[in-house]
């Protein structure tokens, strides 16, 4: 097995007020890729944030479909998602509604995956999530916050997450 | 190129300010400012750390912007500079990292995938 392991970089903007663009490249074919995203076994493994687990409770990986899951904590804490695949078009792009459970519901975003292909059997993977409002995607950003930054310190948290919800 | 000296001078804030929460002596710190100012030795009491000691890591979290000092007679007064958490990049990066994070588990699952194309 040659070891020449390198971290791919990724890289996010913001191409508008509307949207949040998240680049990556994988040593690996489209096929591979979409398998990890069409998968629901294999996107349970690595899609759910560092601290949280995830349980994907529906994915009916075909235009129309819908999709669900689950991230969960020890401690009861849960947070939904769910969504509708609009396009599917293997291996170049997938087209997705994307919402959590929030009281008031909010608007979907949507997020497109381009799947680009490069030479040497290579993946550039470009997501591309569009908001209603740049609140919403802005509160989008922000609840990233949920990995990293947070190691049980209460009052930090809660300082955080009064800046999360804007009321500063 | 100020533009491009902006963005290093920038994204050089941001790495300090995620150096600086990801120690637990630091965040310990920033925990109790949240309640309110207090000097370097009301900061170092509860962590029975010497006030040298406790001093470097109050000087990083400045460097960081997320705590200000202020020297009033003898003592040197800690307090929280909220507008360090404020700024648009503060939470960006956070996002970056946690995709960064997610990408390098999908990274290990495309690699395992590849081993098993290649014996099975």
């Amino acid at each position: 097995m040659s070891e020449n392991k390198t971290t791919n970089e990724t890289k996010v903007s913001t191409p508008s007020d509307t949207e949040v663009r998240i680049e990556r490249e994988f040593e690996a074919p489209r096929e591979l890729v979409w398998e990890c995203f069409s998968d629901p076994e294999l996107l349970a493994q690595w899609l759910g944030p560092r601290y949280l687990k995830m349980k994907v409770e529906e994915y009916d990986f075909r235009p129309g479909g819908k999709w669900r899951y689950t991230h969960f904590d020890d401690e009861g804490n849960e947070y939904f998602f769910f969504g509708e695949f609009l396009e599917l078009e293997k291996p170049d792009l997938m087209v997705q509604t994307f919402n959590f459970v929030m009281d008031p519901p909010i608007p979907p975003a949507i997020d497109r995956l381009d799947l680009i292909e490069l030479e040497g059997g290579r993946t550039r993977l470009v997501t591309t999530s569009t908001f209603e409002s740049k609140e919403l995607r802005d509160g989008m950003i922000q609840s990233g916050m949920e990995t990293g930054v947070r190691e049980g310190n209460e009052r930090l948290d809660e300082l955080l997450a009064r800046k999360l919800s804007g009321d500063s | 190129m100020p533009i491009v000296n902006h963005m290093v001078q920038y994204s050089t804030t941001l790495d300090r300010t995620f150096s600086a929460l990801s120690d637990p002596t630091r965040r310990t710190i920033l925990d109790r400012l949240v309640e309110g100012s207090a000097t370097i030795s009301e900061l170092a009491e509860p962590t029975g750390m010497s006030l040298t000691g406790l001093k470097k890591h109050v000087k990083v979290l400045e460097e960081a912007r997320l705590v200000t000092t202020e020297k009033r007679g003898r003592t040197r007064h800690c307090q929280l500079d909220e507008a360090g958490f404020d700024e648009a990049g503060f939470w960006l990066e956070e996002f970056r990292r946690n995709w960064a994070d997610r990408f390098g588990r999908l990274d290990e699952i495309i690699e395992r995938k590849k081993r098993e194309g290649k014996t099975t």
